[in-house]
């Protein structure tokens, strides 16, 4: 993560990346309430971000942080507001003698370890994929 | 990106990996295992949930269309029979599948591979037992000898299989997979059957042969006759099968009343003198160590169905009621389903794991089923070889056992290794000193009592619902091997029938006398070493049954299914003590007409027939003692109904009473001789000796001083529970319903409910007749698993069939279809069932999914 935001600030600016992911955002989640796969969201979201962008890794780049830190925020938000998913939470917590708030941690610090993880996997896959690309 | 930035990326990213792993398996990690966003338990959200779109199944030959009404109550419409079965099987895993892999799993004997320990007495049991073993030679034989039953049963298991795949691969397994860690094997033909062949087990009584060797030993051979009767008391005029019990012109040959009164225990009957000192102390102990294995006495396992023909129904057409009385449990036992297809229309009761309906009708016929209670396992006393316990004596001879080795996985602990030794009889389940007990049941014997397991009822089951007319059903029952039922039938033509079909194993027994009688079942242990030997089964043609009697109604309880001059004597059986049935009898004698409306009265009754027959006694022999709380319990008992009401507090001081007076009358009586069981009489004995016997030493030193004590001694227990006012004691209070998960996870489970009904009563509700159960509370566990009414009129769709049972389609427990049948099944409600002959004739529709080939 530390070199994934040394790369943002230094490459092409901060606010640059902030106006990318901010659109970025916004048009996955505009595409994503239109009922639309997020795939093809996240490609669109690419494509605003190059806009934006200097360069075209560290478009694609924030373009996946951003891309997957909506998913996770938006799955998290959508189970936890779901009826049925604090009633299961609920029910695991009573069955487990563990506190429902702390099944709640547990499940949002996993929920971002898995979009860290998979946000940073992808990140370095790209850039190495694309430098290498450049390069040659 | 240098090399040594990614390396420095790896490895952390290796420690959290490890760390993660390193936690599954203890607490901390089972719980992050089931929060794990990617396959914990909130992936398994939509599984069990009903919806509706469009599923590509691969294997499916044509498109099906499901239809779910407002009571999450699929209708299947398919083209042909394999493709409706793979829907149901489909629907079945889809909304139950833990359920139908428990229960593969307990009866195969395989709990201890994802519970633990805890279970291997279960399993070692269960193994011992063989359903598998015979279940897997029945798929076998129905491969070779009846391929469209198989077909069909084959299909249902691609359609299971489709969904486990589907599940596994999204991570959707259900919640009791998650937090058990395991994933389901894939269904086969075998694993139905299994669970067929379980059920029919359980639908045994295996266990009374063994109890009554126990207490004959124990206990004066005279009072064990009086005590436990060969057939029980008072059941003369309330058969299954109306009438004497001749068939035609072939009667038994002995009057049944000189059978009734022999001791069936001598070693004329059974080839052992089981008062022999030494021999019995010898059994007693495998008696033990037998009943020990078996587990706790079922208690309150009965059914009610009863036709009524046109001529006494309001309606016009023949009526049928159904309600079999077996554990309630969440996921319930059913699951109710309507499938169409070509030349197949049913919609009915189904136990998932099997797909065909098991109660129901096709909108010609209806059925329903009761329990015939008919001895169908004996047990057999083996004589071991002292040199190689591996050798018994047969016929003259010493043979060799066959064995059969298997292997109990536990979960946490080490494997077992199992050796399971089998006579000419079946599996050994207890030995010592030489001697062994086996057993013979005809699920494992089979159906050419050949020892093969081979049983046929799947395809019976099949056919039953494919019948047109009455000549179609009796055909079907051909193939009915277990467990032995009382069948009633209605259909539109206003026929109502009865028939008990079942595999009933014939021996031939030498009188005293000489006279050689053909028997059914046994009371007691037999002589493994030969000459009591099954010789047969009693020939189809000889089934009992019963068609359009002249009373106009024919009604089962599980009581005595045929009267005394039927060709063979019954000599074993396990029958209710006949309080529902006498019940049932009352109140389709009391009108001329019967309504819907009736049926539904007469499922929900809750009078109770033993109070009925003795309170009057009791109550006159206490009339005039001085205690000053018996006037007002007089009073109160003398006005009440005898109805079962949970807010009531007759119900209560009855059932303490009637508890204490069993107590008075033989818990000294048996625990002098050294019998360490609560092994009380069945209550129509203490009918009868009420009745009959006042002055007998049962009552000592007078019937009065009994009574009197007993109702003493109950409230006096009644107020340490629950004080002094009586108006406390609300039988609900006492007498309450627990709905158990199959997990037993109390926050899985509902209840408990305070119910009405109790032991007798046709709306069946037993607790025992303990008063230690108000310390130690024992809640309702059996009962009406499912009702079902059907008028049969030839209108479809707009048919007259409903159903219920306490639980819910779903096995989701956060689904709204988990528990949504429990408070209508509590406050004696219907779900109307739907008779479509087309995909627009569903009403009330919630979803519609079409299932259509693909990969």
């Amino acid at each position: 993560m530390i070199d994934l935001v040394s790369s943002i600030s230094s490459g092409f600016g901060f606010l640059r990346f902030l106006i990318a992911s901010a659109a970025s955002i916004t048009a996955v989640s505009l595409y994503r309430i239109a009922g639309g796969d997020p795939l093809i969201g996240f490609i669109v979201s690419g494509l605003i971000i190059g806009v934006f962008a200097s360069r075209i890794i560290e478009a694609l780049a924030s373009s996946v942080v951003a891309t997957t830190a909506i998913a996770g925020i938006g799955f998290l938000i959508s189970t936890l507001n779901s009826t049925r998913a604090m009633a299961m939470l609920n029910l695991v917590a009573d069955i487990a003698g563990v506190p429902l708030l702390i099944l709640i941690l547990i499940y949002i610090v996993l929920a971002m370890a898995l979009v860290t993880l998979s946000s940073v996997s992808l990140f370095y896959i790209l850039r190495i994929v694309l430098s290498s690309r450049a390069k040659g | 990106m240098g090399r040594g930035s990614l390396l420095k990326a790896v490895f952390p990213l290796t420690i959290l990996v490890v760390l993660v792993f390193s936690l599954i398996s203890t607490p901390a990690g089972v719980i992050i295992r089931l929060m794990d966003p990617y396959s914990g338990v909130l992936k398994s959200l939509d599984v069990g949930e009903t919806f509706s779109g469009r599923i590509k199944l691969q294997g499916l030959k044509d498109r099906v269309v499901v239809v779910f009404d407002s009571n999450n109550i699929p209708y299947i419409f398919a083209e042909s029979e394999e493709d409706a079965f793979y829907a149901l099987g489909y629907l079945h895993a889809w909304y139950r599948l833990w359920q139908m892999d428990i229960q593969r799993r307990l009866a195969s004997g395989r709990l201890s591979e994802i519970i633990g320990p805890e279970t291997i007495d279960v399993d070692r049991f269960m193994r011992i037992v063989g359903l598998k073993r015979s279940a897997e030679k029945t798929a076998g034989w129905l491969m070779e000898n009846h391929e469209a039953v198989y077909r069909l049963l084959a299909a249902y298991s691609m359609g299971v299989n489709q969904a486990i795949s589907k599940m596994k691969s999204e991570n959707r397994l259900p919640l009791m997979f998650k937090l058990l860690g395991y994933e389901p094997e894939p269904w086969s033909v075998a694993d139905s059957i299994l669970w067929a062949k379980y059920m029919a087990w359980t639908l045994t009584n295996f266990w009374y042969p063994l109890a009554l060797t126990y207490l004959y030993i124990k206990l004066d051979p005279e009072d064990v006759n009086i005590l436990w009767p060969v057939h029980p008391y008072f059941q003369d005029n309330v058969t299954v099968v109306p009438g004497s019990g001749a068939i035609d012109e072939l009667s038994i040959n002995v009057d049944p009343d000189i059978l009734r009164g022999l001791n069936w225990f001598e070693e004329w009957a059974t080839g052992l003198d089981l008062k022999d000192p030494e021999l019995s102390s010898k059994l007693e102990y495998l008696l033990i160590e037998a009943m020990e294995m078996f587990g706790e006495l079922p208690r309150g396992i009965g059914s009610n169905n009863w036709v009524v023909s046109p001529g006494l129904s309001s309606t016009g057409y023949a009526m049928l009621a159904n309600d079999p009385h077996l554990p309630l449990n969440l996921p319930s036992l059913w699951f109710i389903v309507g499938v169409k297809a070509e030349n197949y229309s049913v919609v009915g009761a189904t136990l998932p794991g099997i797909p065909f309906p098991i109660i129901g009708s096709n909108g010609v016929v209806a059925w329903g089923l009761t329990n015939a209670q008919i001895g169908v396992i004996d047990f057999y006393l083996e004589k071991l070889d002292p040199g190689d316990p591996t050798r018994y004596y047969f016929n003259g001879e010493w043979l060799e056992m066959s064995q059969v080795k298997e292997v109990i996985r536990v979960k946490g602990g080490d494997d077992i290794e199992l050796t399971i030794n089998i006579t000419v009889h079946g599996p050994i389940i207890a030995a010592r000193d030489g001697l062994a007990i086996s057993f013979r049941w005809t699920g494992n014997a089979g159906f050419a009592n050949d020892g093969s397991g081979v049983t046929r009822e799947s395809i019976a089951a099949y056919y039953m619902a494919r019948a047109r007319d009455l000549n179609d059903f009796i055909d079907a029952l051909r193939f009915w091997d277990v467990p032995s039922q009382n069948i009633v039938y209605a259909d539109i033509y206003g026929n109502i029938a009865v028939f008990v079909p079942g595999l009933f194993p014939v021996r031939v027994v030498a009188l005293p006398t000489g006279v050689e009688v053909p028997v059914i079942g046994s009371r007691s242990i037999l002589n493994g070493t030969g000459g009591y030997e099954w010789i047969g089964y009693v020939p189809y043609e000889h089934m009992p049954k019963s068609i359009n009697p002249d009373r106009g109604y024919i009604a089962t309880a599980n009581q005595m299914n045929i009267g005394p001059y039927y060709p063979y004597f019954i000599l074993g059986g396990w029958w209710d003590p006949g309080g529902r049935a006498h019940r049932i009898h009352m109140l389709l004698d009391s009108k001329d007409m019967h309504g819907l409306e009736d049926m539904a009265r007469y499922q929900s009754d809750v009078f109770d027939w033993y109070s009925y027959m003795v309170l009057n006694d009791l109550i006159d022999a206490v009339r005039d003692a001085d205690d000053p709380r018996f006037s007002y319990v007089i009073d109160l008992l003398s006005r009440w109904d005898h109805l079962m009401l949970k807010d009531r507090v007759e119900p209560t001081i009855w059932w303490a009473w009637f508890s204490a007076l069993q107590d008075a009358m033989f818990r000294s009586y048996l625990t002098d001789r050294g019998v360490t069981y609560r092994f009380y009489p069945p209550p129509s004995t203490v009918v009868w000796l009420i009745k009959n016997a006042k002055d007998s030493k049962w009552f000592s030193p007078s019937f009065e001083d009994v009574a009197r004590e007993s109702l003493s001694t109950a409230l006096d227990r009644l107020e340490e529970m629950f004080g002094s006012d009586i108006g406390n004691w609300s039988w609900g209070k006492v007498h309450r319903l627990y709905l158990a998960h199959l997990s037993m996870i109390p926050e899985l489970s509902r209840g408990p409910f305070p119910e009405d009904g109790g032991f007798g009563t046709l709306m069946n509700a037993p607790i025992p007749w303990d008063l230690d159960i108000l310390e130690n509370p024992i809640y309702v566990r059996n009962g009406p698993s499912w009702r079902f009414l059907a008028v049969m009129s030839p209108q479809t769709p707009g048919c007259k069939i409903y159903g219920v049972y306490p639980g819910g389609q779903s096995g989701n427990p956060v689904s709204m279809f988990y528990d949504n049948y429990v408070d209508l099944w509590l406050t004696y409600r219907y779900i109307k069932l739907q008779c479509p002959n087309t995909v627009e004739d569903i009403e009330k529709r919630i979803a519609v999914v079409e299932l259509v080939p693909g990969d």
